[in-house]
């Protein structure tokens, strides 16, 4: 999926910890130095999974952001911070992102993704990890994920509860098998935990480095439900959609 | 038969409750059932904002809800697959925050 990039000795001292994960080591390593992720978006959840993948070392991040920082993002968007409100969110997490990794490339879009940018992120990208909170930006993202051929990870959050799975395409349910359509009742605002989104994001940063790297099961056609209220943890198994709109016919390269 | 409804998101803040035990027989749903069927059979106890979350206006299982039964997704057309004892869990779709 993304071509090995060799480290440099100080990026095998800062990774020395990880390099010990067995099946991961220096190729998984240069595996994640190679790739391309885009991240969208970067609040409470997406936020913390680039901070994760900038920890982890991976080479690039697309990050799609509009909007500036409000109070009420501080409870939970770990990239913004007190002095950056009023300011561009993505501006932040950029800058946040390269106090932790130097060496990290960042690209950014102060927009949120939408049907006149999709293509060219998902293209820039050789895997997506999903964040938003509008079902619109989901679909446009799962869409352009199944055109062309780019794993998602699906990761979401309500309350003190998480969803995840990993869609690929031709292989598992995509999200347009799993919900045809977004609740007709959803309400753009709705409770957020800052830790139970951090959770999500910790768990979908693993899962797309267990991706890039070659290494583990991902959630393929299986969905990890969480309830944190009782620390419940099931896994459901999914089942595609043969008549789906967006991957219906559409079979694994 | 007797069943554990499992609630998650949404549904569990509509309803303020995260289980239910349940018997068909009290439902009046027969020995076989669609999840259309077992969905419209509660929804006439909780009421119509559950009917609302749960059904489309065809009286089909909304689009945006996933039917478990154990730890599998269930098919929403035709009779569902369940014993005595099982667990059905309603998932609705959730995003970003």
């Amino acid at each position: 999926m993304t071509e090995p990039v060799p480290l440099t000795d100080d990026e095998r001292a800062i990774y020395q910890w990880q390099l010990w994960i067995p099946e991961f080591g220096e190729a998984g390593q240069e595996r994640l130095k190679g790739a391309s992720v885009l991240v969208s978006r970067v609040g409470g959840l997406g936020g913390l999974v680039a901070y994760q993948l900038a920890a982890a070392g991976v080479g690039k991040l697309i990050l799609a952001h509009g909007g500036n920082v409000r109070p009420s993002d501080l409870n939970r968007q770990l990239l913004m911070t007190h002095d950056g409100l009023g300011k561009s969110r993505v501006e932040s997490a950029r800058r946040r992102l390269l106090e932790l990794n130097p060496r990290l490339t960042v690209e950014t879009l102060a927009e949120n993704v939408a049907e006149s940018n999709v293509e060219q992120l998902v293209r820039a990208a050789d895997i997506i990890v999903d964040c938003a909170p509008l079902f619109e930006e989901r679909y446009l993202m799962n869409r352009e994920a199944v055109r062309q051929r780019k794993p998602l990870v699906d990761c979401a959050m309500y309350d003190l509860e998480i969803h995840l799975t990993t869609i690929l395409p031709g292989r598992t349910p995509c999200l347009s098998c799993l919900y045809p359509e977004k609740p007709a009742a959803w309400k753009r605002e709705f409770p957020v935990l800052g830790a139970v989104a951090g959770t999500a994001a910790c768990l979908g940063a693993t899962e797309a480095i267990k991706l890039i790297a070659g290494f583990g099961q991902p959630l393929a056609g299986r969905m990890l439900i969480g309830d944190l209220r009782d620390m419940s943890f099931r896994t459901i198994k999914l089942n595609r959609r043969e008549d789906c709109r967006v991957c219906g016919g559409v079979r694994e390269k | 038969m007797r069943l554990t409804m499992i609630y998650t998101t949404q549904v569990k803040a509509l309803l303020g409750q995260s289980t239910e035990q349940i018997d068909t027989d009290n439902l009046g749903l027969g020995a076989q059932f669609s999840a259309a069927q077992l969905l419209t059979a509660l929804a006439a106890q909780h009421g119509a904002a559950f009917g609302q979350m749960v059904l489309d206006p065809g009286g089909q299982p909304a689009a945006s809800l996933l039917v478990c039964v154990g730890d599998e997704q269930a098919a929403t057309a035709g009779p569902l697959t369940v014993r005595d004892g099982d667990t059905i869990t309603l998932l609705s779709a959730i995003s970003g925050g």
